[in-house]
């Protein structure tokens, strides 16, 4: 799974979602993409579900890139545990995604194989998404 | 390349309001700049999309024709220098268009079209990957290409197509680096192992602290 080498500080604050995803909202690298409609807390267990999915589906040939990094630590006290003693522990992480944003990006496969893998992705998603292709933004 | 005709009005208004009133009526708010001065125009977004959707897109060279300019002739030569898109629906928001010359050289970036029969590599699975989709380029606005059409058939695997394999073109002079790749042929991956393995998750790790 996706996670730092190091951090500078080991407990984040919870931030906010508000906006859209003005930056890396455009495919870059593949001819596909997933997109997300939704802001949201993309785990790094939920990242890798969907590359896994899509490396199943397509098998052999093709590229993937993963588009988003999570780099936020989430913390969580243990259970049974009375309120106060400070911060819990650093559970782990997640990218924030803001709507627009692109998740996994797809060269290399035909158009069918390609939409088809990225379906198969977005049900591991916790989010509304769509999947774009290139020369069809308007 | 024949240049795209393109119909606009000036605008008066300005800022977000005027703005989101426009686009709300189905037009897109646009400036045109160059030559030391700047225009302020709206285009009808139904326009601007027929316009893309052309083999240049929006690549082309524009020949705008701009309704209710008081002293000067409203028949600009431009081409597209910044598009802005809602994140995402991907609807165009803003144009920037930028004023040409006929007789001055112009630099535009060129989308990279590929060519030709599938390479032999690409059949027997690899993977043809795009590392530059566009290329800077200087000419004069009527010798500036669509494309640049490149063709790659008689790749093998692990070679690639750079800037220095770019037919050379009179009047055209390309800007980028001869040495930067435009096509490289990958080898296929291996396939995964079918058994979908569940990792045993140990206990999220929290990453070492720098400080430290």
């Amino acid at each position: 799974m996706l996670s730092p080498k190091k951090v500078k500080h080991r407990k984040m604050m919870k931030g906010n979602l508000k906006g859209k995803a003005y930056r890396g909202s455009e495919l870059a690298f593949g001819d596909f993409g997933l997109k997300s409609l939704e802001p949201c807390w993309l785990t790094a267990r939920q990242i890798e579900a969907g590359r896994i999915a899509i490396t199943r589906y397509v098998k052999r040939g093709g590229k993937v890139w993963i588009r988003v990094f999570p780099d936020k630590p989430i913390t969580k006290k243990p259970a049974e545990t009375r309120m106060g003693s400070g911060k819990g522990n650093p559970e782990y992480w997640v990218a924030v995604i803001k709507p627009g944003r692109i998740i996994f990006e797809m060269e290399g496969v035909s158009p069918e194989i390609a939409q088809e893998a990225l379906r198969l992705a977005a049900y591991k998603m916790p989010m509304a998404t769509k999947i774009i292709k290139r020369g069809e933004e308007l | 390349m024949k240049n795209q005709e393109l119909k606009a009005e000036y605008r008066s208004g300005n800022g977000k309001g005027v703005a989101r009133t426009l686009r709300r009526e189905g037009h897109v708010p646009a400036v045109l700049y160059g030559k030391g001065k700047s225009t302020p125009i709206t285009l009808q977004l139904s326009h601007v999309q027929k316009a893309f959707q052309t083999h240049a897109g929006s690549h082309a060279i524009f020949q705008i024709e701009i309704a209710g300019l008081k002293d000067e002739t409203g028949r600009r030569l431009a081409l597209i220098r910044d598009v802005q898109r809602d994140p995402i629906t991907g609807r165009i928001l803003h144009l920037d268009f930028f004023e040409l010359s006929e007789k001055d050289l112009v630099r535009n970036k060129v989308p990279v079209e590929v060519v030709g029969n599938i390479p032999v590599s690409v059949k027997q699975g690899g993977v043809m990957e795009h590392n530059v989709r566009e290329v800077l380029v200087e000419a004069l606005p009527a010798d500036m290409p669509d494309h640049i059409k490149v063709d790659v058939s008689h790749l093998d695997m692990n070679q690639s197509y750079h800037v220095r394999d770019i037919p050379p073109v009179i009047g055209l002079k390309i800007l980028e680096s001869p040495e930067t790749v435009l096509i490289h042929i990958m080898p296929p991956r291996a396939e995964p192992e079918p058994v979908a393995a569940v990792e045993s998750a140990p206990a999220p790790e929290p990453a070492e602290s720098a400080k430290k």
